[in-house]
């Protein structure tokens, strides 16, 4: 039990479900996920989401489309399936739950 | 001045210093190492391509034509180090799985790795790397270990273990691979000391990547990318092809013998043998335990050479799904596969020896018995006890079983009896029938081997002209199976006849006739004792005929140890002679 390891399966779980929320906003690509990612300080690095968005494409909670660019190779753009939208309301519901449970308990260790 | 060269990143050509080439390669290699057995490890490679050429794009702004070191670590730094890529992709499961354990070749993990790893030598290899590779683990200088490896070679086994850890430790495929074989950590710094090194292959990876790039101007769509880069890719498809079709082979084969061994094992409960009230039924181990000092020495024995051949088998089939699906076992199995295998051909390797020693020393007594000469001048010669077709043991596959067939083998509480005594029919050195009988067996010493030579048992009848011998050799059940054998020999006078009737085509042993008639076609006829040996073409009383005028033509009176000469033109002397007088006999009836 290392704590880098559980630090970095809680950022897994929190950063699909960010990559999710994200995208239910709206079309986007990968540089314009990373942007809001790193606004928010919840990755460093652009590497981190490459194999992220593969996975939850691979596992049918995201579909993109190719864009012609003025600058650079075509782009990706994602854009949540429907089964993509109905895994982001339980997982909203669950972050509401997880977080008021963790909000409580945390508190009263405190 | 710097060199330049031309790559084609995502579709989009840039100038690239030499060196910023090289840091970039060797930074998208380790990238790609990471994802080593990553479903949609091209796709993500691509999409990461993309976003680098963007990066880069962004960078030159039009402004500069060519791409630095600087753009590079640029590059890096805002893509993250090669261990950062897969902070969210499963690094939680990974890591678990590693601390089970499990020798998940090149899986990427976050942070440092636990230790070395023992993989294939990609470069210190003699055949396939694996005592390269150990070297590499054991911080131990190969050349040790090869010679090592010579005298387990030469004991005879090293070869299967050799086979075995080759299908079963996977190759060092990748920078990252070959840093874990050294029980270095993964990071770029490695790598890059390791490209600096001097390693050759990778250096020559990368001009060949090099020339690539220069030579691919054009786009590459979506799907060459997935499914990999010119050559480099045909031949790596290639060897797929011919891993998944060796893992079929091997995995049927795997099966196959795994199948035939338990079957061996299952039917092993039935083997069948004669009894004196018909087929009788012992286990395998029943009947190890008369060859054996006991049934538990029987047990170990049997239980080893079985695994002997199914550890290979089960060796077979793992290296089959490892080519096939690219699954890789748990190392402990092929730690516990191999020390087994090691075990079990050291058991049977003592036990062998044990039971071996036992058969070193061989000894035999003969002494002769006492038979009344027959009314006429044949002897009649026949089989007693026909119970027991004799030595015809086999062993037949069918439906998943083995079956044993030894007929002629009886194991009683106390006794053992075997139907494999022999006849022979050789010359008297005078003018009676004699009859002896020779009792062989074998043991540690001399004293012992004659020992069970004088408890066997036998059994012959006489009836007048008819002499009949049983099959049955005779033994204590203490004494162990140890070759024990009765031979009976007839001998037979000059000008006397012996007829084989028809059971002793069991008995008859290599019994010299001038013909060379083979033992079974001597059956059924009258062989008469000539000087030359056992003939079928002449009658007794022709031999006394025809012996005196031949030797006094031939004017060779002295030569009288002609029964043993095997002299072709005298046997064709007696043929063509043979001929007259039997004409002659017939008109002096």
């Amino acid at each position: 039990m290392n704590v880098e390891n559980t630090k970095a399966q809680m950022r897994k779980g929190v950063l699909e479900y960010c990559i999710l929320s994200i995208l239910a906003q709206g079309e986007l690509y990968p540089s314009d996920i990373i942007s809001k990612l790193k606004e928010a300080r919840l990755i460093v690095v652009e590497g981190t989401l490459y194999p992220l968005l593969t996975r939850l494409k691979d596992a049918g909670l995201l579909t993109y489309r190719w864009e012609e660019s003025r600058s650079g190779p075509p782009r990706k753009y994602y854009k949540l399936t429907t089964i993509g939208e109905q895994f982001l309301t339980e997982l909203d519901q669950t972050w509401d739950e997880l977080s008021q449970a963790v909000n409580k308990t945390t508190r009263k260790n405190a | 001045m710097k060199k330049t060269l031309t790559a084609n990143i995502s579709g989009t050509v840039y100038h690239i210093e030499e060196d910023a080439y090289d840091r970039l390669h060797r930074y998208l290699e380790s990238i790609r190492s990471q994802f080593n057995g990553t479903e949609g490890r091209e796709e993500i490679m691509a999409d990461i391509e993309s976003r680098i050429a963007e990066l880069f794009t962004e960078r030159l702004d039009g402004r500069r034509q060519v791409v630095s070191i600087d753009d590079v670590d640029h590059v890096i730094r805002t893509m993250g180090q090669p261990e950062d890529y897969v902070m969210g992709d499963g690094a939680g499961e990974r890591q678990q799985q590693q601390e089970q354990g499990s020798t998940h070749a090149g899986s990427a993990t976050s942070g440092p790795p636990a230790g070395r790893r023992f993989y294939r030598h990609p470069e210190d290899t003699w055949v396939g790397g694996v005592l390269g590779g150990l070297g590499a683990y054991l911080n131990i200088d190969p050349l040790i270990l090869r010679l090592v490896y010579l005298i387990f070679l030469f004991l005879g086994f090293g070869f299967v273990l050799y086979i075995i850890l080759w299908i079963l430790v996977p190759k060092a495929d990748s920078a990252a691979d070959i840093l874990r074989m050294r029980g270095e950590p993964v990071n770029v710094e490695n790598i890059k000391r390791m490209f600096s090194e001097g390693s050759e292959r990778f250096q020559q990876g990368a001009r060949n990547v090099a020339n690539e790039a220069e030579e691919l101007g054009r786009r590459w769509s979506q799907r060459e990318r997935a499914t990999g880069r010119g050559l480099e890719a045909g031949v790596s498809r290639f060897l797929n092809v011919v891993g998944r079709i060796l893992g079929v082979s091997f995995l049927l084969a795997g099966a196959v013998l795994i199948l035939i061994i338990l079957g061996a094992l299952v039917g092993g409960g039935s083997i069948t043998y004669d009894n004196l009230t018909g087929l009788g039924e012992a286990g395998l181990f029943e009947l190890g335990a008369v060859v054996f000092d006991s049934s538990a020495q029987a047990m170990w024995f049997i239980t080893s050479i079985v695994l002997l051949a199914l550890i290979p088998a089960i060796g077979l089939l793992i290296g089959g799904v490892r080519l096939v699906t690219d699954a890789r076992p748990p190392r402990w199995i092929p730690w516990t596969l191999s020390i087994t295998w090691m075990m079990a051909l050291f058991a049977s390797i003592v036990i062998g020896a044990r039971v071996g020693n036992d058969f070193s020393e061989e000894r035999s007594t003969e002494h002769e018995l006492v038979i009344d000469p027959p009314a006429g001048q044949t002897l009649y010669l026949d089989l007693h006890d026909m119970r027991g077709t004799g030595g015809n043991w086999e062993v037949n596959y069918s439906r998943g079983r083995v079956d044993w067939d030894m007929e002629g083998l009886r194991i009683t509480n106390d006794s053992i009896h075997g139907a494999w005594a022999r006849l022979d029919v050789v010359p008297s050195a005078d003018s009676v029938f004699h009859l002896h009988v020779k009792r062989g067996a074998h043991g540690r010493t001399e004293k012992m081997a004659l020992a069970r030579a004088s408890h066997t048992g036998f059994t012959y009848v006489q009836s007048d002209s008819l002499l009949r011998f049983s099959p049955w050799v005779d033994m204590p059940r203490n004494d162990k199976l140890r070759a024990q054998m009765i031979t009976f020999v007839v001998k037979v006078p000059l000008g006397r006849a012996v007829h084989l009737n028809g059971g002793t085509g069991l008995l008859l042993h290599d019994v010299d006739n001038v013909s060379n008639t083979l033992d079974e076609d001597m059956v059924g006829r009258t062989w008469t004792m000539t000087r030359y040996g056992l003939n079928d073409q002449v009658r007794p009383e022709d031999v006394r005929d025809e012996v005196v005028p031949m030797e006094q033509q031939q004017g060779t009176p002295n030569d009288t140890n002609g029964p043993n000469r095997p002299a072709p033109s005298a046997q064709l002397e007696v043929r063509n002679g043979s001929m007259l007088p039997d004409l002659l006999s017939m008109l002096r009836r």
